[in-house]
């Protein structure tokens, strides 16, 4: 079985999944609680390797805490600031910020991409202006936002909404203008007007590329909000694991970053992945 | 099973003998995007389709038929002449002309039912009435049990028919059909010309049937139209003389059971066909 170890960076939307039936390995009796047990286990994998190699490297090259802290350490810190109620407090504003964001993006960027995907010209001509601003990263603009809207959760929005916005408007004008043209002129023919098309044709024809474009966006909007709290000092995990390091708060630092990582698991896994299966993979047009 | 009788209502006062579909002078050239060619597919072609009468149209690839076919349907605007329908001029698609178009154009995202409801649901029909059509369809089609389908999980054929149930229960009152069953194999392609065959008799309707095959034209058609080669022109139309629900497979199958002035009439118009290829 090919497990789709180290293959999580790939664009999202395109996550190998693994199959349920493998070959050779027949599974008596409770099959579906054993299916989803082998998908956990495929799916935790990888991650228990980073640790052992995390822990190995710390143990392997003797080095200090100063350097490198043990993953057992950085538990014992992430724990500890739970406790404090540090930790839930600045999740849950870096949650409330991208969650913001990423409806933001969604609300502005699907409307965009359509009418970008649908007019003769619009695509051609904004094409090169999308690719412009896919280049000049959310980041680079944080100088600038600073400067109009100060140190302020603004600042973040504006940089995340961005950051998540380009994907969006993207992906959706790609999606719309790989609809077969023959969906369209059937709902025509059946009197159907432009609403009907919106709604019935080019909306489901182009979810499957707006699903990619969200999940681009929300990771990449993950990162700026990172980039974002670090700059305006807001609180959030950006925060956490920037003034961490005024201490060499390693194990602070350590802890942050895998919260960062593990709660975009989490939401790529609960949110996205699970609209995926309700949409796409029903209407057979992505293989699951 | 009661059906439910909608076009009816709308059918011409006695009296009133216009044809249904009349085609005038029509020419079409366009440019072929990918060539830069300009292509010559219509020269003036002129064809008048009764009320209830199934018109279907044969010649080589490339010919031009689909091209009349869309111009019908409003899809394609032609260089020149004029078509109207129900002496009303046509300037674009609407709902008294209903297509099958040939390559696969059910929604992949709505189920057997929702897609063959579709038109109902545009002309915002009732549930129930909607629900009633539905089923009728379903039956008629062959489609019991797959309702709640998704078009992939569905063979070609079986796709195929929920496309001519989706564009026959938004009840039309012209029908057009582009070679609807081109892609399907020859087994499913024989059940479906039969199956087309039964449907309009039941559920009479003006059409017109685009083909390169011969038989298939013959078995189908009221009367058989020959384009020629492009610039596509009218080579000739060849009425059928055994009416329409006098007709059975024998008229498809290569045995000898076909009746003699059906295979007349195929032997006829392959010959205008063959010197056009």
């Amino acid at each position: 079985m090919k497990a789709p170890t180290t293959r999580t960076t790939r664009p999202a939307g395109q996550t190998p999944r693994p199959e349920r039936s493998v070959a050779g390995v027949p599974v008596p009796g409770r099959r579906p609680v054993s299916a989803s047990v082998r998908q956990a286990l495929i799916f935790v994998a990888p991650l228990i390797a980073l640790v052992v190699v995390w822990g190995g490297v710390k143990s392997l090259f003797g080095l200090s805490d100063d350097v490198l802290v043990s993953p057992a350490a950085t538990a014992r810190t992430a724990v500890e600031l739970v406790r404090l109620g540090i930790l839930p407090r600045y999740v849950s504003e870096s949650l409330w910020r991208i969650t913001l964001g990423a409806a933001l993006a969604t609300v502005l960027g699907v409307p965009i991409g359509l009418a970008l995907g649908l007019s003769r010209y619009g695509a051609r001509m904004f094409e090169p202006f999308l690719r412009f601003f896919q280049a000049v990263s959310g980041i680079a603009w944080l100088p600038l936002a600073i400067v109009w809207f100060g140190f302020t959760d603004v600042t973040i929005q504006v940089v995340i909404l961005y950051t998540a916005m380009v994907p969006v408007v993207f992906n959706t004008l790609i999606g719309v203008q790989l609809i077969p043209d023959i969906y369209q002129e059937s709902i025509q023919t059946m009197g159907g007007g432009r609403l009907r098309l919106v709604r019935d044709v080019y909306l489901p024809g182009a979810l499957p590329s707006i699903v990619v474009g969200l999940r681009l966006g929300i990771g990449y909007g993950w990162r700026a909000l990172i980039a974002g709290e670090i700059l305006t000092g807001l609180p959030g995990l950006g925060t956490l694991i920037f003034e961490a390091r005024r201490f060499h708060q390693i194990d602070q630092i350590l802890a942050g970053m895998v919260v960062i990582g593990v709660l975009y698991l989490i939401a790529d896994r609960m949110v996205l992945a699970p609209v995926e299966r309700l949409t796409v993979q029903r209407w057979g047009v992505v293989r699951a | 099973m009661r059906v439910p009788e909608r076009a009816a209502a709308r059918q011409a006062p006695d009296g009133d003998e216009r044809p249904r579909i009349v085609v005038e002078r029509l020419s079409h050239s366009y440019v072929n995007p990918q060539t830069g060619e300009s292509v010559h597919a219509l020269d003036d072609v002129s064809l008048s389709i009764e009320e209830h009468e199934c018109v279907t149209v044969v010649g080589p690839s490339g010919c031009g038929k689909s091209t009349l076919l869309k111009a019908i349907a409003g899809l394609v605007r032609p260089t020149a002449g004029t078509i109207t329908s129900g002496g009303r001029e046509v300037r674009g698609p609407a709902r008294d002309r209903g297509v099958v178009f040939q390559e696969l154009a059910i929604l992949p995202w709505r189920t057997v039912r929702r897609n063959i409801g579709h038109g109902l649901e545009i002309q915002k029909v009732p549930r129930r009435e909607r629900e009633e059509r539905i089923a009728y369809f379903v039956d008629l089609m062959g489609l019991r049990g797959f309702e709640d389908h998704y078009p992939h999980e569905l063979s070609g054929g079986m796709k195929q028919r929920v496309a001519v149930a989706r564009t026959w229960a938004a009840d039309p009152d012209v029908i057009l059909m582009d070679e609807p069953f081109a892609a399907v194999d020859a087994q499913t392609r024989l059940t479906l010309q039969e199956e087309l065959l039964r449907i309009s008799l039941t559920e009479s309707k003006t059409m017109l049937f685009i083909t390169h095959n011969v038989e298939e034209a013959v078995f189908l058609g009221d009367r058989v139209v020959v384009l020629s080669r492009r610039p596509g022109r009218i080579k000739e139309i060849v009425p059928v003389p055994v009416p329409r629900d006098q007709r059975d497979l024998g008229a498809l199958s290569d045995s000898g059971n076909r009746s003699a002035g059906v295979a007349a009439v195929i032997d006829s118009v392959l010959k205008l066909v063959r010197a056009e290829v």
